[in-house]
């Protein structure tokens, strides 16, 4: 009873905030903006103490796997030291996270290790265009005739081989690429809205045990 | 279709404004009425989409050999504009968690996000919670592993190369960081079913997913796997305001053209 009471409190409560949301989206009104703007200080705070939540779920993952020494423990012992490091760093200066010791970790080992790792997808696009070009149904062999239309476009090599090259690529980005894409952000439109709509009107209760 | 816009400005609505109410306008009774027809007994015949009819093999998988199933959530949370695309896939989740802990497969569970991480935990505890022997099987893991898109996906990489997984299921808001992860997932001969409704992520899920959730299929998760009468409306409201939207597009342009 006590169970079924607290969920229906809180599906009214989202019901709720979202009409006094949708409402404020409709109608120009002085209350409904300042309650808006309440809510969504509200849901900032909520998400910075989920942020402290995920470093202390990052921290327990962590100390399990230092604990029962799993494959790659080490990784985990550094991660932890790394993570002590920037907090008291953080800490030992009023300022912050503008302090200048956080921000050369920042410029000097977060950056330089993320765009590291990002480079490596120049070779990963490699072989995944290699695997989506392989000619295996006709689809694929609409693919790869666009896409080395679209490649050959770009480059003056492409130009030599036939000069209406780059108006064929425009073409093929313009025209069936664009529409692809458009009708795909449609759907996706519709279902986004589908899905609020659901949520507001208690269908789906994702945030309710 | 000027003198609708200046209608519009003139009574200080604003062509969102009026979309929005014209899109609810429709939904709202379409919703009701298609529920009510299903409840009364009306059937309707989902396509197949393989994705979804895959995913029992993988759990099922998971479970005869004992290595784990791996979730991403993405790297969208539930505060900013992704947050239908990860609603989509803690739906997914839901049912994914209910499966594997049925049949005792392991399930991990990765966010990006940590606002997802709490409806992420209470969704793999839901699923282990109704299990008749919980005690008997493994409570799905559900954890941050950066709240950074490229960390993320690293810590991803990792999983998916060091912790010998059955089975990669990734449904959520991504970016570019997802080919790192696809790709590894390749490299490491793992099946994966992918949904993704960036346009620009799209091609990478297409080179790397054994099945796709292309776009609004992603949000088809209800009426699939929770066949509810409200879900399968919402579907069936979605393919008309598609239809809509068409005949909306091709009167705009005849009406440009003539």
């Amino acid at each position: 009873m006590k169970v079924k009471f607290g969920r229906s409190l809180a599906v009214a409560i989202t019901i709720g905030t979202g009409l006094l949301v949708l409402a404020n989206f409709f109608v120009r009104n002085e209350y409904l903006r300042r309650v808006q703007q309440t809510l969504l200080d509200w849901a900032m705070i909520l998400a910075a103490v989920a942020l402290l939540l995920g470093a202390l779920n990052v921290i327990a993952t962590h100390l399990r796997k230092i604990r029962g020494r799993q494959p790659g423990w080490v990784y985990s012992l550094f991660l932890l030291a790394a993570l002590g490091t920037v907090v008291l760093l953080g800490f030992s200066d009023p300022r912050g996270v503008a302090s200048p010791a956080v921000s050369w970790v920042f410029l000097y080992v977060h950056v330089p290790l993320q765009a590291t790792i990002f480079a490596l997808t120049a070779f990963f696009i490699a072989s995944a265009a290699y695997r989506a070009f392989r000619v295996r149904s006709v689809d694929s062999f609409i693919m790869l005739v666009a896409g080395v239309i679209v490649l050959l476009g770009q480059v003056p090599l492409g130009q030599a081989i036939w000069d209406r090259i780059a108006a064929a690529k425009d073409w093929i980005l313009t025209y069936p690429s664009t529409a692809g894409a458009r009708g795909i952000i449609l759907g996706v439109a519709l279902g986004t809205i589908l899905t609020g709509l659901r949520v507001l009107l208690g269908i789906d209760r994702p945030h309710v045990k | 279709m000027d003198g609708i816009v200046e209608l519009l400005r003139n009574s200080g609505t604003s062509e969102r404004q009026a979309l929005m109410l014209v899109l609810l306008l429709l939904v709202l009774p379409l919703l009701a009425l298609f529920a009510a027809q299903l409840r009364a007994g009306k059937r309707i015949t989902l396509r197949p989409i393989r994705a979804f009819e895959r995913l029992g093999t993988l759990i099922g998988q998971s479970a005869e050999t004992g290595q784990p199933v791996h979730m991403s959530l993405g790297v969208g949370g539930i505060v900013d504009p992704s947050t239908a695309e990860s609603l989509a896939g803690l739906a997914l989740m839901e049912h994914v968690a209910t499966q594997a802990t049925a049949c005792g497969a392991p399930l991990k569970v990765t966010v990006s996000d940590p606002t997802l991480l709490p409806l992420a935990q209470d969704t793999s505890r839901k699923a282990w919670e109704t299990h008749p022997y919980q005690y008997q099987v493994q409570e799905p893991e559900a954890r941050l592993v950066a709240p950074d898109a490229t960390a993320y996906a690293a810590g991803v990489m990792d999983i998916l190369l060091g912790e010998r997984v059955a089975a990669n299921i990734m449904v959520g808001r991504f970016g570019p960081e997802y080919l790192l992860m696809g790709e590894t997932g390749v490299k490491s001969r793992v099946p994966q079913v992918v949904g993704a409704a960036d346009p620009q992520v799209l091609p990478f899920v297409h080179a790397t997913a054994d099945e796709a959730l292309i776009g609004e299929e992603m949000f088809a998760v209800g009426a699939y796997l929770r066949p509810k009468a409200a879900h399968i409306a919402s579907l069936r409201v979605q393919d008309w305001l598609r239809v809509f939207l068409i005949l909306t597009i091709l009167l705009g342009v005849l009406l440009r053209s003539l």
